[in-house]
């Protein structure tokens, strides 16, 4: 915790001076054996209760997110400056987001919501329902009357689940699916009626662990019923378990699946 | 450097403290730390000394002899490169 000033590169001799009253925390890190427990946001709480019984009033923090390169694409491409829509209540941003998923790597390789009837049925059913109900967010990343990037995500309870993400590859070397994830992350922190979001992705996801900063732990729960044929199940299960974890250890052990990404939490 | 830092104020106040889960206790750490600092991701016991040499706090929340988490560090007399959390 630093009081008094705080260290930043473009301040006079690396060092800031804080105002009267104000500590800085500077930085966080859990271990990862930890992460997902609510660890980090339960000590910062106690440093803060610490610090305001010390007699301070303000804490600081400071954090970093990538530069944002469409900035510069949408003044010398787009004409326009981006913004983040929600665009949940339009049918025809439905029908955007299917074409502009299709036109990248999912559509040649087949796993695009729209190159399989059914798929596209389920999402079209679910954006439906979900619109209806209030729950559906479609943001879309737009400059100069065209769509960058889209993001599907469901919202329940007090919860966002990102679920499905599409970008204009002929952008692709702007990031422009990295801008439209922060500019979801402001319009998280605009909404006071959700308290957390789940990216959905997979634990080594770089991109996500680098703009996310917090975990939650998931767990699989089984119940076998008590007959002769659950129980084999639950034994079957068991070992398939246990070999999936020796296949993983031993990809960790060649170096290829056990990159824990470097991040505060 | 192609990244932007952005500063996050929070006012202290009366504000509800949220409990740790149960096992795991906040304490401020000393230059006695450095093994336990040493035990997460990132983190050097001659950075702790160093940093606590120049005035600095540091804060671990322990689990019996594992440190699940530290946080802070403070001013000193010389700069160091700049800190930021991703994110």
């Amino acid at each position: 915790m630093l009081r008094g000033r705080t260290p930043v590169a473009a301040a006079r001799g690396g060092w800031l001076s804080l105002p009267e009253g104000t500590v800085c925390l500077e930085d966080s890190v859990t271990s990862p054996d930890y992460r997902g427990r609510g660890v980090a946001p339960a000590a910062w709480s106690q440093i803060a209760a610490a610090a305001a019984e010390d007699g301070y009033a303000t804490m600081v923090t400071k954090v970093r997110r990538p530069t944002r390169p469409l900035v510069v694409l949408s003044r010398e491409r787009l004409g326009d400056p981006l913004r983040v829509v929600d665009r949940c209540d339009e049918t025809s941003a439905r029908e955007e987001f299917v074409r502009l998923e299709a036109s990248g790597w999912k559509g040649r390789a087949g796993t695009a919501i729209g190159s399989t009837d059914a798929h596209r049925r389920c999402f079209d059913e679910t954006s439906a329902a979900f619109a209806e109900a209030g729950r559906l967010q479609l943001l879309a990343l737009e400059g100069g009357g065209r769509t960058v990037a889209m993001q599907w995500n469901l919202l329940a309870a007090d919860a966002i689940f990102c679920l499905k993400v599409a970008h204009d590859e002929e952008l692709a070397s702007c990031s422009p699916g990295a801008q439209l994830e922060v500019g979801a992350i402001e319009a998280f922190h605009r909404r006071t009626d959700i308290n957390w979001i789940d990216s959905c992705t997979t634990p080594d996801n770089e991109l996500i662990n680098r703009l996310w900063p917090d975990w939650r732990r998931i767990a699989s729960v089984v119940v076998a019923r008590k007959s002769l044929v659950g129980r084999s199940a639950l034994a079957g299960l068991r070992s398939a378990v246990a070999l999936r974890d020796r296949r993983r250890r031993g990809a960790s052990s060649r170096g290829v699946a056990s990159r824990l990404p470097g991040r505060v939490d | 450097m192609r990244e932007t830092h952005v500063w996050y104020a929070l006012e202290l106040g009366r504000r509800p403290r949220v409990r740790l889960p149960g096992g795991l206790e906040l304490r401020r750490g000393g230059s006695s730390d450095g093994k336990l600092v040493e035990s997460l991701p990132t983190g050097s016991a001659r950075q702790v000394e160093s940093r606590l040499a120049q005035g600095a706090e540091l804060w671990l929340v322990v689990e019996g002899g594992r440190p699940p988490l530290r946080a802070g560090c403070s001013a000193g007399g010389h700069p160091w490169p700049p800190r930021a959390a991703a994110g």
